[in-house]
């Protein structure tokens, strides 16, 4: 149990629910559980005068990283994909590294929402607004790249079919082209279900509002929001339908990420195993972005009262098991190389451990086989400085995963005399930074104008909020 | 007030569209017109009004209204010359000269500027072929750095003059110099083949007898020369004839690349290695076999017929080496006219098995042999091989010899060695330099610089600015063979006319126009001065001939008569012999070899992009020259194998500090130096790029010396396509295991007795119908990996043929070169202190499965009816993906927009870029397109000249014949290794050699993808005697 000290004059303390108890389910709001209380902690971040002075550090960091994505987006554009570390046979670097990367951190919020929701884990509702949000950015941020990584950026958008004078259409085999549908009707689905699960809360803040313009912006975006019965029916069927949908996707997009290396034949892409394997990594890394980012948040923006202990153990626990898999994956993976006999296959595999970039291939079995398994211990869960560089090593090593995968194959592919290093740019690098900015200067606009948490469905697994349960159960629900 | 003024004055109306704005009857009855922009429009009447309403609608629908164009001035073609289509190629023959010796050219030109430069179909020379020198010839017309003008240096300011002022102060030097029949003038001249240099030097000695002619080439035969005197007491040109003999040792000669005659080599060694008759597919029923004992690890060596039939040993030695080959002869039976005298024990390398099975191969063959000696042996070691080849029956017939043009004058060394010496001494006082560029190549020990600065007037025909310009008084722009009318001779003194394409894009002039104001000759263009040498008249029919066939028939020379009178060799090997025992070897000490750049040859090619970025055959390397160590030696000294490191080699008292580059298979005790690079004035291109060796080359050691090699800690970055030891053991073992799937190996025994060679075509069961392609025309290409020798004039064929840009070393280092053909070069073997290196020519595979296809999301490659992956560059957005998928990496990827600014700016935004030189871009090929930035290209089989000849042949309404279409590359092979043609029609030469059972598509039995290009596999014919070579093959994979 941690022993964080909770900011006074709030709800009162913590409280250690983490316990297993089938029979005494502990609560999963903390403190002071009432509606107004869990109102209040919400509803302070967006309402306060003045954030917290680290927050205005972290986002001129943020603005800065956010300034540096577009100047290099520029230079890129205006001078070419030689400015990045690409080369023959290189074809994809950082570019598709960092897509990749950014799309398997999108998959926690929706995996959260969605098929948590299905599986009907209540304790979902404390974190589920605060991982969607990481779905948008992390969308988007991924949305960049495959955008300006063409050679010829101002054409891109003849990856989508669309009716045109031309009559030339896309080539509807090319994995790149289910890309950007995936990737596009995710974003899509992704923003609507994180818009639309927030509308009850952004009128919350509408009406809470002490000033003329918040007044008038929360409204705008609440839609006209007003709380009744016919509102409520039709949000949570809305929402449902959206569930549904995005359940599909949260199996989908990763799925045909993978195909974009799955349906080549180069060795160490062209794998059956792609499609749950990369669904598995990027849910993986997404839980690891939503810890790392809500135990600063907690700490930050006092809502340790809402996202509790049992959610940082939830969210450890969910890791590990994803971790696992992700190992037997990786153990697979290095079983077939060898199993099927075929030498470009064990090559690129031997080259993956033991070629010039042997410390990534190493980094990526360490830190995504080996590091999570500290999450057996309930302490490693707990305790946010185990759990938080648990989670950034995670996230490290899907990085490698993706470096792995995309440079260390092409590397070394079948005609060793086209083998060639890649290193990335300063260009390359400036991008990824880049691209961290975009996702925290929006994530920050988050935290600090908008409902971090979904008030609604918070209040809902108040107990007060199951009147027709029997009395000695309202405490467990 | 104008309608347009009224509308918007009232401020009432608005308009929706530009036309409704514009709606004038002026306006209305311009776009009624067809042509709006008819010339006479814009003078007609009211024309203040009509620009001023257009530039008001233009600038009010939101385009610039103020773009000033350049003035442009057109010439019409009213009146179209004879034999002129526009946009139809023409082609002419002419002749280029290296080093006194002329290659037949066949010039393709469009709208009078010359594209490409190929072999002469009939040339005795080329008969087709030609070599990277060639091909690359074309880019240096084109080139923005070559000499501009006359430039006079005075005061130590360049001044910019002109030929008149040039021609007027010459005159007054003449009347001076006519008084003292020419005392104190010299002429340095490079070697020329050219009768009508001839021709006006003989008018200028009777002018001014009393002036000197000196002729020096830092590349010269004189070895050759020598030895033939030492054999047989005359000087002569010799001349192997490969195609003829059976049994080839070749003596530390670098024959197949970078030599005047490697054309002709190239052809005749292949000649008796083609395996299958393209026209019958008939078997070979014999093969010459190579044996190679060398200095340095050239391609040349690497054709030897496995590792054990080669020697590496340093070039000192190998006067032993070449002593201990004749006392096995003589052993064996053969008689010698000569005594030889003691050996000392066997030198580091030497092998005396092998030298044994030589000698036997030798003897057995009889008439049908022949030993070649590299022109920088000592003349000794050419004099015993000449005496060797007598008595192996082989002058005549695997050898022919040539009465030496010039006989009377002295070696190249002895004329530059007398001349900077009475330079020196002030003896000289005036120089005239016609050619070449001696303050770079001169021997260092000579300091011809600082003898030329105490010339009083010194004048310099060139073709650059370059170190000699520098220096000099005067610099006169020498004309391109391109650009002027002249004549050459090739080894068999066939002449040959040179003839202009395209005037002086300089204002330059021939060297033989240039003695001719010299000489203040009546006749002074290359035009008449050619014909008075060859005595021919223009109006005759032989001149016309001439023109056309690209050669004088019948002035080739008879071979010379030569009977062995060697009564000086044997005292000369003994002292030879002793010589090369006395280079001892202290404890660090290593011999240096200085030999020529493949690319660069003696610097003139400094300037070539193309070239420059050509890797060299062996090492892969570009933009540098390195020296070449053995990787054991390199170990021993603690060098880096995986970075070039840079290492100090001192010879005598000099010192030059260098990158080296592990090469397998190079002398355990000797390094090899490419010179040739390190120019410092040559050109935006050259200048700066590798290291100055000629610093290191005295006028006692031209050719080799014993040096002093120490290592630094400091690092350079050698940019090379293909990387070796920086793989990595864990690499290296994949490449060992897969070569053999790669490049298939066989013998000629083993081909004799299992001409499929084992090898079984595999067929993939398919889920689904696959198209098939049995109709019409489906190209096809054959590469015979047995004629390839890998000497890369095919990847600058296709480079001038197909518009591809160069990219720059940095690029190069980064992996982005751009040529679309590549010859891959792998070395085998178990000692990588003893390799053998095979290459093999990858080009797109134009797969019938084709994974690029599958993955584009465009649309933008995909395969036409006939069986090509076509590029469709307008569609292409540049995902790359197709690069990725291609699992024989032959698509090039445009990083940059490589055609529209220089190298140095590629990394500043399009915008900002300051544009290419125009002229660069008038070499381009009118049928290709030029590829922007951000798209993918690759290899198209040459589409352009598959539908250039479907065209005439559906004119003529017939179907295309078989060799009617040529591929740049296939044209460009001297070794015929690469056939292209339909593979419907079986009588086709490629159906032919693609049906043979041992033919094989790369990786096609892994995956598939059907390829279009097939191999042969690479037979080699050891002598049974000696040890197979112990490699893997194919099933232990």
């Amino acid at each position: 149990m941690t022993t964080i000290e909770i900011p006074q004059g709030r709800l009162d303390t913590g409280f250690d629910n983490t316990a297993e108890d089938c029979i005494h389910r502990d609560p999963l709001v903390t403190g002071e559980a009432t509606y107004h209380a869990i109102t209040k902690i919400v509803t302070a971040t967006p309402e306060a005068r003045r954030a917290p002075k680290i927050w205005y550090v972290c986002f001129t960091i943020s603005l800065m990283l956010l300034c540096l994505l577009f100047l290099t987006i520029a230079y890129q554009v205006f001078t070419g994909v030689g400015v990045w570390g690409n080369n023959s046979p290189v074809g994809w670097g950082f570019d598709i590294i960092n897509f990749v990367f950014w799309v398997g951190i999108a998959h926690a919020g929706t995996m959260i929402s969605a098929i948590l929701l299905m599986f009907r884990q209540k304790w979902r509702t404390g974190i589920n607004r605060f991982a969607e949000a990481t779905t948008v950015f992390s969308v988007l941020c991924a949305g960049i790249y495959p955008a300006i990584h063409v050679g010829r950026p101002w054409f891109a958008y003849w990856l989508i079919p669309y009716p045109n004078v031309m009559g030339v259409w896309p080539n509807f085999y090319s994995p790149l082209l289910w890309d950007a549908l995936a990737v596009g009707t995710y974003s899509t689905v992704s923003f609507l279900f994180w818009y639309f699960g927030m509308v009850p809360d952004l009128a919350t803040l509408r009406d809470r509002a002490k000033t003329r313009t918040r007044h008038t912006l929360y409204g705008l975006f609440s839609l006209g929001w007003r709380g009744s019965a016919r509102h409520w029916l039709i949000y949570e069927r809305g929402m449902l339908i959206l569930g549904g949908v995005a359940t599909a996707l949260v199996l989908a997009v990763s799925s045909t990420v993978s195909t974009d290396f799955a349906v080549s034949q180069i060795p160490g892409w062209h794998e059956t195993i792609f499609p749950p394997y990369f669904t598995v990594g990027a849910i993986f890394s997404g839980f690891a972005t939503v810890i790392a980012l809500a135990i600063p948040a907690r700490e930050l923006f006092g809502l340790k009262d809402v996202i509790t202990l049992r959610h940082m153990d939830n969210l450890a626990k969910l890791m590990l098991v994803l971790a696992s898999i992700v190992a037997y994956i990786y153990l697979i993976e290095f079983f077939i190389a060898y199993y099927s006999g075929n030498p470009y296959e064990r090559f690129a595999y031997y080259n993956r451990e033991f070629g010039p970039y042997w410390w990534l291939g190493w980094a990526m079995l360490f830190c995504n086989g080996v590091v999570p398994q500290l999450f057996w211990f309930k302490k490693a869960r707990t305790t946010w400085w185990l759990a938080l560089p648990v989670a950034l090593i995670a996230l490290f090593g899907m990085w490698t995963e993706r470096f792995s995968i995309i440079v260390t194959s092409i590397q070394r592919d079948f005609l060793p005399s086209s083998w060639h290093m890649y290193r990335p740019s300063i260009v390359d690098i400036g991008m990824f930074a880049g691209s961290f900015g975009l996702f925290f200067t929006l994530f920050l606009l988050f935290c600090r104008f908008l409902p971090m948490v979904a008030m609604s469905e918070v209040k809902s697994i108040l107990p007060q909020s199951h009147t027709h349960l029997p009395a000695d159960c309202k405490a467990e629900a | 007030m104008s309608p347009l003024n009224e509308k918007m004055l009232t401020g009432r109306q608005y308009w929706q569209s530009l036309e409704e704005l514009a709606d004038t009857a002026e306006f209305g009855k311009l776009i009624e017109r067809e042509f709006p922009s008819r010339a006479s429009e814009f003078l007609s009447g009211d024309r203040r009004r009509f620009l001023k309403l257009m530039a008001a609608s233009l600038a009010l629908a939101g385009l610039a209204g103020c773009r000033r164009y350049p003035v442009q001035v057109l010439a019409p073609y009213a009146h179209r010359p004879a034999n002129r289509d526009p946009g139809v190629p023409v082609q002419y023959a002419s002749a280029m000269d290296i080093s006194g010796i002329a290659q037949g050219m066949m010039i393709t030109s469009v709208d009078g500027r010359p594209i490409k430069v190929d072999g002469n179909p009939s040339h005795p020379m080329n008969r087709g072929g030609s070599d990277s020198y060639g091909q690359a010839s074309i880019m240096t017309i084109y080139d923005p750095d070559r000499a501009r003008g006359v430039v006079q240096r005075s005061g130590g300011k360049f001044i910019d003059s002109n030929w008149a002022t040039f021609e007027a102060f010459w005159k007054t030097q003449l009347d001076a110099a006519k008084k003292t029949d020419g005392q104190g003038i010299a002429i340095l001249a490079q070697a020329y083949s050219s009768p009508s240099v001839k021709f006006m030097r003989e008018k200028w000695q009777k002018l001014l007898p009393q002036a000197g002619w000196f002729e020096y080439e830092p590349i010269s035969f004189d070895n050759d020369r020598l030895g033939t005197e030492l054999a047989f007491g005359k000087p002569l040109r010799i001349v192997p004839e490969l195609h003829a003999a059976k049994i080839i040792v070749c003596i530390d000669f670098d024959m197949f690349v970078g030599d005047p005659l490697s054309v002709k080599f190239a052809r005749d060694f292949a000649a008796g290695r083609r395996m299958t008759n393209p026209t019958t597919g008939a078997l070979a029923t014999s093969m010459n076999r190579f044996y190679a004992i060398e200095s340095t690890f050239t391609i040349t060596g690497s054709q030897a017929e496995n590792m054990n039939h080669r020697m590496a040993m340093a070039a000192k030695d190998i006067v032993v080496a070449v002593g201990m080959l004749a006392s096995e002869l003589k052993a064996q039976g053969l008689s010698l006219p000569i005594d030889l005298p003691a050996l000392p024990p066997a030198p580091a390398g030497f092998d005396p098995k092998l030298c044994a099975a030589i000698a036997a191969d030798l003897l057995a063959n009889k008439g049908k042999s022949v030993i070649t000696v590299g022109h920088h042996q000592p003349p000794v070691v050419h004099a015993l091989a000449a005496v060797l080849n007598d008595a192996l029956g082989a002058t005549g017939r695997t050898v022919q010899y040539f009465d030496a043009p010039d006989p009377a004058r002295p070696t190249h060394l002895q004329a530059i060695q007398e001349l900077t010496a009475a330079m020196a001494d002030g003896k000289v006082k005036t120089l005239l330099i016609l050619g070449g560029n001696p303050v770079f190549t001169a021997p260092a020990d000579l300091n011809f610089g600082a003898a030329l600065a105490k010339v009083p007037l010194s004048i310099h025909l060139a073709d650059y600015d370059d170190e000699t310009s520098a220096l000099c008084h005067w610099h006169l722009p020498e004309s391109h063979y391109l650009e002027n009318w002249s004549d050459a001779r090739t080894f068999d003194g066939t002449a040959s006319i040179v003839q202009p394409m395209i005037e002086p894009i300089f204002d330059g002039k021939s060297p033989a126009e240039v003695l001719a104001i010299l000489a203040d000759a009546p006749a002074r263009s290359g035009y008449q001065i050619a014909q008075d040498a060859l005595g021919l008249k223009a109006t005759q029919w032989k001149w016309k001939k001439a023109l056309f066939d690209g050669f004088i028939e019948g002035t080739a020379w008879s071979p010379a008569h030569v009977q062995v009178s060697a009564t000086g060799l044997a005292a000369a090997l003994a002292s030879q012999v002793t010589k090369a025992n006395a280079m001892h070897f202290a404890a660090d000490d290593l011999e240096i070899v200085f030999r020529h750049d493949t690319k660069m040859y003696d610097g003139r090619w400094a300037n070539s992009g193309w070239l420059q970025e050509l890797p060299d055959p062996m090492t892969r390397l570009t933009w540098d020259n390195a020296a070449m160590v053995n990787p054991k030696t390199a170990a021993a000294m603690g060098i880096s194998l995986y970075e070039s490191q840079m290492i100090d080699i001192q010879v005598g008292g000099r010192k030059l500090s260098m990158p080296v580059y592990a090469l397998p298979g190079q002398p355990e005790n000797s390094i090899s130096l490419p010179f040739g690079y390190g120019r410092t004035r040559s050109g935006v291109v050259g200048t700066g790029t590798g290291f100055n060796v000629y610093t290191l080359r005295t006028s006692a050691n031209m050719d080799f010396a014993i040096g002093r090699i120490t290592a630094t800690s400091t690092f350079y970055k050698l940019a090379t396509t293909q990387t070796h030891f920086v793989i990595g053991l864990a690499g290296e073992k994949a490449i060992a295991q897969r070569i053999p799937q790669l490049v298939h190996q066989a013998t000629f025994e083993q081909l004799q007795s299992n001409p499929s060679l084992g090898h079984k075509r595999q067929t993939a069961v398919n889920l689904w119908d696959e198209h098939h392609y049995n109709t019409g025309y489906q190209w096809g290409m054959s590469v015979d990996l047995t004629s390839c020798i890998g000497c890369g004039a095919c990847v600058v064929a296709c480079q001038a043929e197909n518009n591809i840009p160069i990219v720059g070393k940095e690029q190069v280092l980064l992996g982005r070169e751009m040529q679309w053909m590549r010859i891959d070069r792998y070395f085998r073997g178990p000692d990588l202190t003893r390799p053998e290196s095979v290459h093999e020519p990858v080009m797109c595979m134009q797969c019938e499965n084709a994974p690029c296809e599958a993955v584009c999301p465009v649309g933008a490659t995909v395969h036409s009816q006939d069986g090509l992956n076509q590029m469709t560059y307008n569609r292409c957005i540049g995902t790359r993906y197709c690069m990725n998928n291609c699992p024989y990496k032959v698509r090039r990827f445009n990083f940059f927009d490589y055609n529209s600014g220089t190298l140095e700016n590629l990394y500043e935004p399009n915008l900002l870029r300051k544009p290419m030189n125009d002229l660069v871009a008038m070499q381009r090929n009118p049928e290709v397109s030029i590829r922007v930035r951000g798209v993918m290209e690759k290899c198209t089989y040459c589409v352009q000249r598959i539908e250039t000849t479907r065209v005439v042949a559906e004119r003529q309404n017939r179907r295309i014949r078989d060799g009617e279409i040529v591929t740049a590359c296939a044209q460009a092979c001297p070794t015929q290794a690469i056939v292209f043609g339909d593979i419907l029609d079986k009588s086709s030469k490629v159906a032919v050699l693609r049906n043979q059972s041992r033919s094989y598509g790369l990786l096609n039995d892994m995956l598939f993808t059907k390829p279009r290009t097939t191999y042969l596999p690479k037979i080699s014919n050891p002598n049974p005697q000696i040890a197979a070579s112990e490699l893997p093959d194919r099933g232990s994979m």
